[in-house]
């Protein structure tokens, strides 16, 4: 008992130490006024204030996930089911690249690439495909959208070209000898056999959109604009740690729900496979 | 559709820079029950896989009845194969697994399940539509498998060493039942396998494949009494090669028999290949023995009815009808040749 114990205490201290009580000091302080008695005035606060910056930011992550999902199947899916051997070889080296880049240069970068004069709206025009006077920001929720994708879609295609790669590969030959195209080999063969993976990636992805705070600041000015933003902005300019926490709440909440899908069915399927 | 024939001509296939098949010709009739046979390696597989479409080829051609189909997608040939790990859909149940063909050829749903019901009859799983494939056992999951390969009435079925996963026993009745099964629809058959029993019990004709060429095409009682070269004959369970000697009755560079055909006796009997050796071993194998003689400086592999003491001298004696005579290329002599020593003067 007691070597075990010590054998797991560094892991379990670590918890304890750098996630557990800074999580329950940051709940509990949401609901403490200054006297130290039990109040409900941040919370209430929070959602006056920044309720459309709570909808907002679910929208903004539901977009992004839906955006990370489809590129990252197509992506995927080619990787796996791709005929053209050195189209796929290339696809292979390029799409992990947005992995190694820091979220505030993929900030900066969507920064240049998508405003009004940006690098895109002058390719755009340059090469005749659009008209100057159409020319328009991208610098709000798209941007958001576009730029959490293009730093998600690597890392959930890895995770989702990995289980792909390792699913038995006669049952897509299978498919295709029955008269499956590659399109809905892709979707009704495929896709279900790692939906988990799928899952666990978007849940990732999820969790890693709600904490960013340099993309959300560096692409929206005005408001709404995410959470995260709007906290630092509550304990940078007012010292607010209360309803900061108050909001951070939310942030909680929103993830927790991923969390339960997620541990939901992890554990249907193992209650499957020990059948 | 109708049951058609298959032709390849002059196929070749190369993967990864090696070639794996060389210039391989053969027609398969409508209808009939073809085995690819050969060891592990020799290209049987990947000649299956090339009529399906997973194989490209680097030349030659594959004709399905008067189509040719070496430049279509898998999914446009109208093949059906069975694989050897079955390869059904884990998320689907049963009957999803059989039904996902129809499904794709845009057949309702009413009747997608009228057609797996009556399937799973005839494939003695009545009532199992609703289960997931992961409960079933391996001969279940062959069953379904080839249920699903059946369910489109496919022109040609292709069954790659379906059996192979199976318990002895499970695979003895399954061969039987695969057989009946195929010749009650009359459909056109190749399977691979590397069990030259299972090919000669199920095949009206077998394809002896090695290193990524047609060896020989026979029917399986041809196959087994006429092997075309040496080689082929070891693969076929030819288990003596002797060289010839000049009073042999029937005159090769090499003569090849099976030990079943070599047998013990006192004096040497007439119109047979005689050989006198020492007895090395001497082994029980249910319902006879097996010996090992050393004859000269060959050895020569015998059945006996009786326990023979090893170290006694004894006389083996194989009837000529079961020799097989080799050239000194290696190769089957026609039958009826003349004596070699004729020959040459």
């Amino acid at each position: 008992m007691l070597p075990g114990l010590l054998l797991i205490a560094p892991a379990l201290l670590a918890i304890a130490l750098l996630y557990v009580v800074p999580l329950a000091r940051s709940v509990i302080f949401a609901f403490v006024d200054e006297g130290g008695g039990l109040t409900t005035a941040h919370l209430r606060t929070a959602v006056e204030l920044y309720g459309r910056d709570v909808v907002f930011t679910v929208l903004v992550a539901l977009a992004s996930l839906i955006l990370i999902s489809v590129v990252s199947i197509a992506i995927a899916g080619y990787l796996t089911l791709g005929a053209t051997p050195w189209a796929v070889t290339a696809l292979r080296w390029l799409y992990r690249w947005p992995l190694f880049i820091p979220f505030i240069v993929a900030g900066q970068t969507a920064r240049s690439f998508l405003a009004r004069n940006g690098l895109m709206n002058g390719l755009l025009i340059d090469s005749g495909l659009m008209d100057p006077a159409m020319a328009q920001s991208l610098l709000d929720w798209r941007g958001l959208v576009l730029t959490f994708a293009w730093k998600q879609v690597p890392f959930v295609t890895l995770l989702l070209a990995g289980a792909m790669a390792s699913i038995d590969r006669s049952t897509i030959e299978a498919a295709r000898n029955m008269g499956a195209g590659r399109f809905r080999c892709l979707i009704e063969i495929v896709l279900p056999q790692v939906r988990g993976t799928l899952l666990v990636g978007l849940i990732l992805s999820l969790v890693t959109i709600m904490s960013v705070l340099s993309v959300p600041m560096m692409i929206i000015a005005g408001n709404p604009t995410m959470m995260t933003s709007m906290m630092a902005h509550r304990v940078t300019y007012y010292g607010d740690y209360a309803v900061a926490n108050a909001l951070g709440l939310f942030s909680y909440l929103i993830t927790a729900v991923a969390a339960y899908a997620y541990l939901r069915m992890t554990l249907t399927q193992h209650t499957e496979g020990a059948r | 559709m109708g049951v058609e024939a298959l032709a390849l001509h002059g196929l070749s296939i190369r993967l990864g820079g090696a070639q794996i098949l060389h210039d391989v010709t053969l027609n398969v009739p409508a209808g009939s029950f073809t085995c690819l046979l050969g060891p592990s390696g020799c290209g049987k597989t990947t000649l299956l896989r090339s009529i399906a479409g997973f194989a490209p080829p680097a030349s030659g051609d594959i004709r399905l009845g008067a189509r040719s189909i070496a430049d279509l997608p898998p999914e446009k040939r109208g093949t059906a194969m069975v694989f050897q790990s079955y390869a059904l859909w884990p998320h689907m149940t049963v009957a999803g697994n059989l039904t996902y063909p129809l499904k794709l050829r845009g057949i309702v749903r009413a009747e997608r399940d009228a057609r797996a019901e009556a399937l799973l009859d005839i494939l003695g799983l009545s009532g199992f539509g609703a289960r997931k494939v992961g409960s079933l056992s391996g001969g279940q999951r062959q069953r379904v498998a080839l249920g699903r390969a059946l369910i489109i009435d496919p022109p040609i079925l292709l069954l790659d060493e379906p059996l192979s996963n199976l318990d002895a026993a499970i695979r003895r009745n399954l061969r039987g039942e695969l057989r009946r099964l195929q010749q009650r629809l009359g459909i056109t058959t190749i399977m691979v396998t590397h069990d030259q029993e299972e090919a000669l019990a199920m095949a009206d004709t077998i394809v002896l494949m090695r290193a990524g060429r047609v060896v020989q095409v026979a029917a399986p009682q041809d196959l087994y009494a006429r092997p075309a070269d040496l080689d082929a004959g070891r693969f076929l369970g030819v288990d003596n090669m002797l060289a010839g000697r000049p009073d042999d009755p029937v005159a090769a560079a090499t003569l090849g028999f099976r030990s079943m055909d070599a047998r013990i006796h006192a004096t040497a009997p007439q119109d047979a290949l005689v050989r006198h050796g020492t007895v090395l071993d001497c082994a029980y194998t249910g319902g006879g023995y097996h010996l090992q003689l050393q004859s000269g400086a060959e050895v020569i592999s015998a059945v006996s009815g009786v326990p023979v003491t090893p170290g006694s001298q004894v006389c083996v004696a194989v009837p000529t009808a079961s020799l097989m005579a080799f050239g000194a290329d290696q190769m089957l002599l026609p039958n009826g040749s003349p004596p070699i020593a004729e020959t040459v003067q």
